[in-house]
């Protein structure tokens, strides 16, 4: 005999009622997204393990308050959203890759392909970028949410998300190699 | 790659490339990127990191964290059990979160892991012992210098293939550059330097995907050709347009 899958709803309504095995079930269901989401946020791929459990948490201690004007999804991941915030002020003793840094060493290439190699990675160079356009990019350009969800997911207006994704992808177009700007008069200054 | 001048609108043409503009503003941006060369440069260069940034793989938990994910999952409770959703049966891997998560580790992560996918999957199969993660949308097969499987449906499709293609450097034996040149020249891309390329098996014939700029401000051309591909003999497995 084959039970219809529970919704999101259903196991979180069902937690709340007191079923003891529905909230792993629902976190399990979306162990993956949340991962994701921290790992490609932090850079770091200890502290997104850690994200990821205290998101856990904290989903279970709200889990009363969840009032359903998002998908339980949207929520969760809002959680792990706010969860990274919290763990990058934590984490400023580590610092990004300053802006002017990662610039200078940033070749001037002739060769698209053979000069790949000098240029950041996707995850370095997210680590350059403010935590709001971060989170930004990750969700939209990395994860594929909607704008409007990802807008929903960090409680901001569609449109900040945009102008967010906006100046996100431009630092990173630049660390990335796929962008050079104004280079031939930074090398003229820089004789 | 050529520099671009530094008075050049760059964040209007982000923002255009978000959709964060209006529409008659848009429109209007648009209409004069196709006079200026260089605006064409960056909305083409924005396409290709978001190509970049889609393809990116997320790399795996590890099996021991996903064995405390699964155990702190376990010993948590319902609201109705103020002493369970209090204290999760293990905690965290670091000393974070106070004294009272550093009671149970080991053997009890271990064993309520194991209750966990015993109860959860209904299976007493010790292994796997914790939920895995997957992706949230399935992707294109990449196995790192391993021939990228995908379809050609894909191709047009999925902006990670874009990405791995922009990303890829393996041009295989396109790698010799007279032999990319002359390969160039027989597919109609003579003087044109691939933004970058990769082995591909698409619907199960190999090939080398070659990532391409063009002349439209966002577009990308992905071209799948043979391995044996070369002045005087082409064989285009697929061309497709991506972006906008």
């Amino acid at each position: 005999m084959t039970q219809a899958a529970r919704s999101d709803h259903d196991l979180l309504t069902a937690h709340l009622a007191g079923d003891r095995l529905a909230f792993a079930e629902l976190m399990q269901r979306h162990t993956g997204r949340l991962w994701a989401v921290a790992v490609q946020t932090l850079s770091n791929r200890s502290d997104a393990e850690d994200v990821v459990q205290e998101a856990f948490l904290r989903a279970h201690r709200a889990a009363a308050t969840f009032r359903g004007d998002a998908s339980v999804r949207t929520w969760l991941i809002r959680i792990v959203a706010n969860t990274c915030i919290d763990r990058a002020r934590r984490s400023r003793a580590r610092p990004a890759i300053p802006m002017s840094a990662a610039l200078d060493e940033l070749p001037a290439p002739s060769d698209p392909i053979g000069d790949r190699d000098l240029r950041l990675d996707v995850a370095q160079a997210l680590a350059a970028l403010p935590m709001d356009q971060r989170l930004a990019v990750v969700l939209v350009d990395m994860q594929g949410y909607p704008t409007a969800e990802a807008a929903t997911m960090l409680r901001v207006p569609v449109g900040t998300v945009k102008s967010r994704c906006a100046r996100g992808r431009t630092r990173l177009a630049v660390l990335l190699g796929d962008l050079r700007i104004g280079a031939t008069a930074s090398a003229g200054e820089q004789r | 790659m050529t520099p671009i001048p530094p008075q050049t609108p760059i964040e209007l043409l982000a923002e255009l490339d978000a959709g964060a503009l209006d529409d008659a503003r848009a429109e209007q941006l648009r209409q004069d990127a196709r006079k200026h060369p260089e605006w064409a440069m960056v909305l083409s260069a924005l396409t290709t990191t978001r190509a970049r940034l889609a393809a990116a793989p997320v790399p795996q938990p590890s099996p021991e964290q996903t064995a405390r994910w699964a155990a702190t999952l376990a010993g948590l409770g319902t609201p109705h059990h103020r002493g369970d959703t209090a204290r999760p049966a293990v905690g965290c891997r670091r000393h974070r979160y106070g004294p009272r998560w550093f009671g149970a580790l080991g053997a009890v992560a271990a064993a309520a892991a194991l209750a966990l996918v015993i109860v959860i999957g209904g299976s007493v199969t010790p292994a796997p012992v914790a939920p895995t993660p997957v992706p949230a949308e399935p992707g294109p097969v990449d196995t790192g210098r391993a021939p990228l499987v995908l379809s050609r449906d894909r191709l047009a499709t999925d902006t990670r293939v874009a990405g791995s293609g922009v990303a890829g450097r393996d041009l295989g034996p396109l790698t010799d550059p007279g032999r990319l040149a002359g390969c160039l020249t027989e597919v109609g891309a003579r003087g044109v330097s691939p933004l970058g390329g990769r082995g591909v098996l698409l619907d199960g014939r190999p090939g080398v995907l070659l990532a391409l700029p063009t002349s439209v401000p966002g577009r990308i051309r992905l071209l799948v050709v043979a391995p044996g591909c070369a002045a005087g003999h082409a064989e285009v497995l697929a061309d497709v347009l991506v972006g906008r």
